[in-house]
């Protein structure tokens, strides 16, 4: 795994955030997630990524996180719980979406998002691929961006 | 014969043109041949006329003749040697108009000499021009005409009716050679005039394409035209042939130009949008936003066979002129070293040869040492990534952190003979060594944290291996030994291998109490105390063998060690023979160091030792892999430390070195082990 | 004028919807709307439709597949299509041109970059 390979995904997340919701998210440490980590977070939504490489992005909300970046992209209101699946199920397939653009040296394919929901759900991650975990902490609450590639091997 | 020709040939110009090489302009030197000419003719007709003369006995018709033969011949000379062609032309007209007035006055036979003054106008008016030739012509043509109309004055005595039909043809040629010459200099002085226009027309164009020649081979960028097969065109700048690292580009498509040095993809996109490029359907603007070569990185091979890739950024235009044969204009230049600016660390993948190397090694080691030194390997993994994981720990800790463990784990990694993996490590703590003087950066922190998953994920390979191998090794009498006598094994392999490198002969001797066996809890933190305590000997302590020698010691240094169990506290005793600290070494260290500068030359002895508990401090000059990175001994304080350990140290200069840890209870040791 | 918007997300619906209704050039225009490229095209068969923005990852049928079939029929082949996606790699755009889209646009929105586009194709 290639920092370069990762950073896509970081600046992809920062871009989001400042487009769609007009924020600059902080960074918090990273570190290595482990497989069996408690999970902490009430909803993920999961791009899987294959192509020349296969992996997993995941970002992760509290729910009252995602409740509340849903109703500002509703424009105001309560979001209802499909609202919310329906917001980070687009936010990561964004973020999937735009980290292409730093890696167009490989043809990578995204799939539709998918949604995990409840207090410390798992996450199937694949085997012997580091996961990097990087926390980011915006005024509303915190977030957090998982990022599983297999190395990138060129042919 | 050709030759030979074109000798004469050229001999006869030179006579002609007075041997003037200066004579390009067409009307001067067709007078200058004209006159040549005449003057010739007229030297050798007058020569002949003299030689008659003589022969028919008529002495005063030859004189007079060679008289003018001779001034003729003179002035042929004086053209080619002043080459005053004017004067020249002068004196031919005065000597031909005497002559011929002779001949006309003396009649000639049966009145022919007059039939000669019709060349006079055509003479006068190529040599002398249009009005200076009609005046003396026609001055001529007077003269002629009071001689045939006065018949005393000429011999043949022509009737007047003759004589007017003499002056009248005399006339009449006057006047077409004057219109030939009028016109002739007319259409000359045209001819001139569009000759020099297209000069300057000429000059006008050369000095144009000088300046676009400048530009194409001036400009740090290449131009091209293309045509409707994507092949180049014949006009382009000099830089494009060092884009493309080939020479003769015109007619060359740009497809294949590319094709060795882009990725397939690549490729297939540049050919739909070329395509788009030639068709009409995609609009401008979105064909510039869509340009795949907007900036594309082409790779070339260079010397050795090493692979260089470039940054080039192509742009295209379509040319709005319909029919054109080249209908798009592309600019390309070189962006790497921009794009290099902005690309700030790459990491370089490691080869995968080192599972390789894994296997190999794995095959010759203690499947249980090696198993020891993965669960000790995760357990270090694990403790620097809680820390990070920990929110709110300030970066400098955990880039401390980060620095003890791996500084760690390269220690047990170069103990088992993992050395591809020790240099990972190494590698890797180097980089946090300098993130650490450089101050980080949150992009550090990630780049370290991506490290950190690397290192994990090999060694989980590693696992894996060993668990392919244990199932055909069937080794029990080390798992036997139990985790003492692995340590005393690991630790005799080290110091063996250190003591061969370095060739310092070293002797182990280890003892353990029988109750003094370590729990899991302390197995590892024991063993790399052990490591940290024998690295440094070797890097500090022990001399060579004939100092020691020469000081009256065993050429063979002893470390010895002894775990020992006193009232539920582990006791470890730890001696080198060496020459103990070099606290001379360590005040200069100090004095070199910009907080300890002014008090180094004050410090007493038990504050000189307390530095090299400091992390970062070390008095090896250059940092290697066994020692002088200034980690080691911080590593051991702080291990220590955070067991609730205690650490004491006796230093005898020159005899010896000893250390005494204690660690406090030894945990159902027994259990742990059986 | 009817403009139909192809999202399987219905925030991303709104929000180029919303977008649009912002600027008074398109307040009044009808718009209507699809959760993928199956509903869209029986939408399109059924009405006419003055201007098509499409996702490209969609179920049942997507973006892309879409637009091949709209071009490949006479009827819609001068259909103008704006995709708005996440795609952002060029082999993508590239893809996506080639296959028959007016325009493209990456997500997220940008209300400057979408006006500038919708202008461009005389809209």
């Amino acid at each position: 795994m290639n920092i370069r390979h990762i950073e896509p995904f970081i600046d992809a997340t920062v871009g989001v955030f400042r487009e769609m919701f007009g924020l600059e998210p902080d960074f918090l440490n990273p570190y290595l997630l482990q497989r069996d980590d408690r999970n902490e977070w009430d909803i993920s939504g999961i791009i899987g990524i294959g192509g020349d490489s296969k992996g997993v992005v995941v970002v992760s909300l509290s729910g009252e996180l995602a409740q509340a970046l849903t109703a500002q992209l509703l424009g105001g209101g309560v979001a209802t719980d499909d609202d919310v699946v329906d917001a980070v199920g687009e936010l990561v397939n964004i973020i999937a979406g735009n980290a292409k653009k730093g890696l167009e040296e490989y043809r990578l394919d995204i799939s539709l998002p998918s949604i995990v929901r409840g207090p410390d759900h798992k996450i199937a991650w694949q085997q012997n691929v580091p996961i990097i975990g990087i926390p980011f902490k915006i005024p509303l609450g915190r977030f957090h961006l998982s990022i599983g590639l297999e190395n990138i091997i060129t042919g | 014969m050709k030759k030979s020709r074109n000798l004469f040939v050229r001999a006869a110009m030179n006579i002609l043109t007075s041997g003037d090489v200066t004579l390009f302009e067409l009307g001067q030197r067709s007078r200058v041949i004209f006159l040549n000419a005449v003057t010739i003719a007229g030297a050798v007709m007058i020569s002949l006329f003299a030689v008659i003369g003589f022969l028919s006995g008529n002495v005063p018709l030859g004189l007079a003749c060679a008289v003018a033969a001779l001034i003729v011949s003179i002035n042929f000379l004086s053209i080619r040697l002043f080459r005053r062609y004017m004067l020249g032309g002068i004196v031919d007209c005065l000597v031909i108009f005497i002559f011929y007035y002779y001949l006309v006055l003396s009649g000639g036979e049966a009145g022919s000499g007059v039939l000669w003054i019709n060349t006079y106008p055509l003479i006068t008016l190529f040599l002398l021009g249009s009005v200076a030739g009609s005046v003396v012509a026609l001055t001529f043509g007077v003269a002629v005409a009071v001689a045939v109309f006065v018949p005393a004055l000429n011999a043949a005595a022509f009737s007047p009716l003759y004589s007017a039909r003499v002056i009248g043809t005399y006339f009449f040629i006057w006047l077409f050679s004057f219109i030939y010459e009028v016109v002739r200099k007319l259409t000359l002085s045209r001819l001139e005039d569009s000759n020099s226009r297209l000069a300057k027309t000429s000059d006008a164009l050369q000095a144009e394409k000088k300046q676009t020649d400048d530009i194409l081979s001036g400009v740090q960028e290449g131009i091209f035209l293309l045509n409707r097969d994507y092949c180049l065109g014949d006009v382009h700048s000099a830089y494009l042939s060092g884009i493309f690292e080939q020479e003769d580009l015109p007619g060359s498509s740009l497809l294949d130009l590319l094709r060795s040095h882009l990725p397939e993809q690549d490729l297939t996109a540049t050919a739909d949008f070329l395509e788009m490029l030639f068709g009409s359907t995609v609009n401008s603007e979105l064909l510039r936003e869509i340009n795949p070569l907007s900036e594309i990185r082409c790779t070339y091979s260079g010397e050795g066979g090493l692979v260089r890739g470039k940054m080039l950024r192509f742009t295209f235009a379509r040319i709005n002129a319909p029919d054109s044969p080249y209908p798009v204009l592309g600019v390309v230049s070189d962006v790497t070293s921009e794009y290099e600016l902005k690309q700030q660390l790459t990491v370089e993948e490691r080869k995968h040869k080192q599972s390789m190397e894994n296997l190999f090694r794995i095959i010759h080691v203690d499947p249980l040492m090696m198993r020891e030194f993965i669960s000790d390997t995760e357990a270090e993994l694990e403790h620097a990534n809680t820390l990070m994981k920990t929110e709110g720990v300030p970066g400098e800790e955990i880039l401390a952190t980060l620095g003890t463990s791996s500084h760690a784990i390269k220690g047990n990694a170069l103990l088992l003979g993992l050395d591809e993996f020790a240099s990972k490590v190494h590698a890797y703590e180097d980089s946090i060594k300098e993130i650490r003087t450089k101050g980080h950066s949150w992009r550090d922190l990630l780049a370290l944290t991506v490290g950190l998953g690397d290192i994990r994920t090999d060694l989980e390979e590693l696992n894996t291996l060993i668990s392919r191998i244990e199932k055909f090794q069937l080794n029990t009498a080390a798992r036997a030994s139990g985790a003492n006598s692995l340590l005393q094994l690991s630790l005799d392999k080290f110091i063996r291998k250190e003591s061969e490198r370095l060739e310092l002969p070293v002797h182990l001797q280890f003892q353990s109490d029988e109750d003094a066996l370590l729990s899991d809890e302390y197995r590892k933190l024991v063993k790399d105390v052990l490591v940290q305590l024998v690295r440094n000997s070797f890097a500090h302590g022990i001399e060579a063998a004939e100092r020691r020698q020469a000081k009256g010691k065993n050429p063979e240094a002893s470390i010895s060690i002894r775990l020992e169990n006193n009232d539920d506290e582990l006791l470890i005793h730890y001696r080198d023979d060496g020459a103990g600290l070099d606290l001379a070494g360590i005040r200069r260290r100090a004095a070199q160091l910009p907080l300890l500068a002014e008090r180094a030359a004050g410090l007493n002895e038990a504050e000189l030792v307390r530095l090299i508990f400091m992390p970062g401090f070390s008095t090896a000059v250059n940092a290697g892999m066994e020692a002088g990175r200034g980690e080691g001994m911080a590593l051991v304080r702080s291990r220590v430390q955070e067991a609730g350990g205690k650490l004491a140290l006796k230093n005898n200069p020159g005899q010896y070195l000893e250390w005494t840890i204690r660690l406090p209870g030894t945990g159902s040791s027994a259990a742990a082990i059986a | 004028m009817t403009i139909l918007v192809v999202d399987d997300s219905r925030i991303m619906r709104n929000i180029i919807k919303n977008t649009l209704t912002g600027n008074s050039r398109y307040a009044h225009a009808q718009y209507l709307e699809s959760p993928d490229g199956r509903e869209a095209q029986r939408i399109i068969s059924s009405q006419k439709i003055d201007l098509l923005l499409l996702d490209w990852n969609m179920p049942m049928l997507n973006g892309l597949e879409l637009v091949k079939k709209l071009r490949a029929d006479p009827l819609y082949a001068k259909l103008p299509i704006i995709m708005i996606t996440s795609e952002s790699a060029k082999y993508s755009v590239i893809e996506a041109v080639k296959a028959g889209v007016n325009d493209y646009l990456i997500k997220p929105v940008s209300e400057k970059l979408l006006m500038e586009k919708l202008e461009r194709l005389g809209f």
